[in-house]
């Protein structure tokens, strides 16, 4: 048998608008199955959507902030969002709703608010960093 | 350990290229070695004078030419996507090496990575 | 230059508008933070400015505050004791405060 390995996965497409996140969340799967372990998967860009709390599909489509946070908090993975996308973007904590007076926040739990560090410290200490992009236009 | 990052869309379009940026000055905050290539029609993001605030946005030419004083030292253009935008040398940011393909580039680093 | 008559700024005391500065706005948000702006301090408030009127952006960081001032002013200068000194708390926050700029995004 192969030796275990550790793995960062990097989103940066948002749901409904592109299948990454999807296959982040197949491939994230497989890793835990396979006995691999996974340090952290980083929201960059239009992947921070995937940590809105206010994403509301039709109940009969699959919910992919709902089934990533499910996965993230069943295996103790860090999820987190990088806070210069999330904050041009809307996606934001009680923190920075206080810091920027905003009117609501809605950083779905597990993900947490970091900075780019993260990525850095990601691509230093896992063995391998799998990028999910969205089709380019 | 050195890292391309690769832009590919022009500017203003898109967001990624700023987003590329980003993580490359992130990279060199930490003191990781970290080059950026300029391909397809990326390269105009290396276009002289360009005057962005008609459109609202702020100037990647002046953004980019931070890129130095924060220690990414490296930045390289395809040839034949400068020639295809004729991106003289004289149209170009001080500073471009150009090389004759992608994959030259890619070969010459031990990551390669685009921001989306 | 009393509170009242300062430009106007959010709640961590970044002005809204770069543009409203003026050094002696620059030398009432520095009181508010106990410090008076010496040579020292302007020297670095002018290279924040500028450096901002040059590449539209302010350094996004601490640590690439530390090395753009190395980069321009020399190793003397450039390191976070002597920065720490002049600028009290998260050095690039404190400064590009008193230099009138955006609050960094902490990105980094």
């Amino acid at each position: 048998m192969s030796a275990s390995l550790s793995y960062s996965l990097v989103i940066t497409a948002a749901p409904w608008a592109s299948q990454a996140p999807q296959s982040a969340l197949a491939l994230a799967q497989a890793i835990i199955q396979g006995g691999h372990r996974i340090d952290r998967v980083f929201l960059y860009g239009d992947g921070v959507h995937l940590a809105s709390s206010l994403a509301t599909p039709p109940s009969d489509e699959t919910h992919w902030p709902v089934e990533w946070s499910r996965f993230l908090a069943e295996h103790d993975i860090a999820g987190i969002v990088c806070i210069a996308s999330a904050l041009r973007r809307g996606i934001v904590n009680g923190t920075e709703q206080t810091r920027y007076h905003l009117e609501a926040s809605n950083l779905r739990a597990p993900f947490e608010i970091a900075g780019l560090g993260e990525w850095v410290e990601s691509r230093l200490q896992s063995d391998r960093v799998l990028y999910f992009h969205g089709g380019q236009s | 350990m050195t890292t391309l990052m690769i832009i590919d869309q022009a500017p203003y379009g898109s967001w990624s290229g700023r987003e590329a940026l980003d993580m490359a000055l992130s990279l060199s905050a930490f003191d990781q070695s970290v080059a950026l290539l300029f391909t397809g029609s990326g390269v105009n993001w290396l276009r002289r004078g360009q005057a962005s605030d008609a459109i609202g946005q702020k100037s990647v030419e002046k953004n980019l030419s931070a890129a130095p004083l924060f220690g990414i030292e490296t930045l390289l253009a395809t040839r034949k996507d400068c020639e295809r935008y004729s991106l003289t040398e004289t149209d170009r940011l001080p500073g471009v090496t150009l090389v004759d393909t992608a994959a030259e580039a890619i070969a010459d680093h031990d990551h390669v990575l685009f921001a989306g | 230059m009393n509170d009242a008559s300062l430009p106007e700024r959010n709640n961590e005391g970044f002005l809204e508008n770069p543009q409203a500065w003026a050094p002696e706005v620059a030398t009432a948000i520095a009181a508010e933070d106990n410090i008076e702006l010496s040579e020292n301090h302007w020297e670095i408030i002018e290279f924040l400015r500028g450096f901002y009127q040059e590449h539209g952006m302010a350094p996004p960081s601490n640590r690439l505050f530390v090395k753009a001032v190395r980069q321009k002013l020399g190793e003397e200068k450039g390191n976070s004791i002597y920065l720490m000194q002049l600028f009290p708390g998260t050095p690039a926050k404190t400064a590009c405060r008193i230099a009138g700029l955006p609050r960094p995004t902490n990105c980094l």
